[in-house]
């Protein structure tokens, strides 16, 4: 027997089958989880979104239509989450720092020790903290492609944005990092052209 | 397309979404472009280092989710249940209002008509009673009728006399302008004959037309 598809699941759901609505959380939080992770800029917040994009899939779903990939569908009420909690994060920012412009009030990347070592975990908070740094439509379509594989043209369809405008928005992401990157010594070692 | 078309192409080349033929143009360019391929290196290292980035591994509690759920309902049913209760208790205490007042609603014409209480007593219909008959009296405003009549009987005479008066008169005076009119023409003549008479005597018939 194959694997039933989150299509096929949901249908499922809807007509009150719980153990469907199981199956496609522990399909998805993962993925879920992780997006929110990096679009948020890291932090603990992760785990209780993710129960808010499955609360609200909850909610919703009657009103899902095969039509639209489960997917798009998923990601797009993950994107909104993930705004909201940005919003309620950069007003609480103002009331306590009003001063402060970054939506989560990040540690200057500048400050962090030099690159002594390659040891992952390192690189991971510099990446994670310029990741952060990133314009939030930037960052969405960078965390979007190369953490969730969702293609540009699917990519396109979520943010309902002209491909073209996503690519270029990768594009400006991804070269940006690599300035960020070599500005705070994280450079090639061995490039050979 | 020059260098930096090239390297803004670059990261969608690296993922793999670039169409066949623009990839191909790209792999060209960069089989003789050191900087551009500098680029590209620089660009899969900085992809090969976002995987440095640590997810967290999350475990969700799908009876949480139905739980919170199902917590959600009964208090949004509760909430209902009050406004329920509270619209059901005004009604109820409208009603009692209405029926201790005596309350009447009704749309009369262009008009909502809200009452309370018994009715307002009518005023008592003035009927006309008949007053005692007094012969003087009567016997005046009779003749002062007959008075009335007798003058706009009067009035109605004189303006159609008068009326006709003046018809007459224009008429008239329509047939003395044209008896003067007729009078006039003759004269004319006349006179017209006398001075053709008198050229003739003075200046003899020599003078031609003068007689005609």
């Amino acid at each position: 027997m194959g694997v039933v598809s989150d299509a096929e699941l949901m249908r499922s759901w809807q007509r009150g089958d719980a153990s469907a609505f199981a199956e496609l959380v522990r399909r998805w939080q993962q993925p879920i989880a992780r997006f929110l992770h990096h679009q948020l800029g890291g932090g603990d917040l992760a785990s209780d979104l993710c129960q808010e994009v499955f609360l609200r899939v909850y909610r919703a779903g009657s009103t899902y239509r095969a039509e639209a990939a489960f997917s798009t569908w998923l990601y797009r009420i993950a994107i909104n989450v993930a705004r909201d909690a940005a919003r309620k994060q950069r007003a609480r920012t103002a009331r306590n720092d009003p001063g402060a412009n970054s939506a989560f009030a990040l540690p200057d990347v500048r400050a962090l020790p030099p690159a002594r070592s390659y040891e992952r975990q390192e690189l991971g908070e510099v990446v994670g903290r310029l990741l952060a740094e990133l314009p939030e439509e930037q960052r969405l379509v960078l965390v979007l492609r190369h953490y969730e594989e969702v293609s540009f043209e699917e990519i396109a369809r979520l943010t309902r944005t002209p491909a073209s405008t996503i690519k270029s928005r990768f594009a400006a992401a991804l070269q940006r990092l690599r300035r960020r990157l070599e500005e705070l010594g994280w450079g090639p070692e061995e490039i050979c052209p | 397309m020059n260098c930096i078309e090239i390297q803004n192409a670059l990261p969608v080349l690296l993922y793999g979404e670039l169409e066949t033929e623009a990839a191909k143009r790209l792999e060209e360019h960069l089989a003789g472009c050191p900087d551009c391929r500098r680029e590209l290196a620089a660009l899969k290292l900085t992809q090969k280092r976002l995987d440095a980035v640590p997810a967290p591994a999350v475990q969700l509690d799908v009876g949480r989710i139905f739980q919170e759920e199902a917590q959600r309902r009964l208090v949004q049913l509760r909430r209902w249940r009050r406004l329920a209760l509270a619209a059901a208790a005004v009604a109820a205490a409208s009603i009692l209002v209405a029926l201790l007042l005596n309350l009447e609603v009704r749309v009369e014409g262009h008009q909502l008509v809200l009452r309370w209480g018994s009715p307002p007593a009518l005023p008592e219909r003035i009927v006309d009673q008949p007053s005692e008959v007094n012969p003087e009296a009567t016997a005046a405003l009779q003749a002062q009728l007959v008075v009335l009549t007798q003058l706009a009987q009067g009035l109605t005479e004189t303006a159609a006399g008068r009326d006709a008066k003046q018809r007459k008169e224009l008429t008239q005076i329509r047939d003395n302008v044209r008896d003067l009119q007729r009078q006039l023409g003759y004269r004319l003549n006349s006179i017209e004959r006398d001075q053709s008479a008198l050229y003739a005597a003075v200046f003899g018939p020599s003078k031609k037309g003068a007689t005609e």
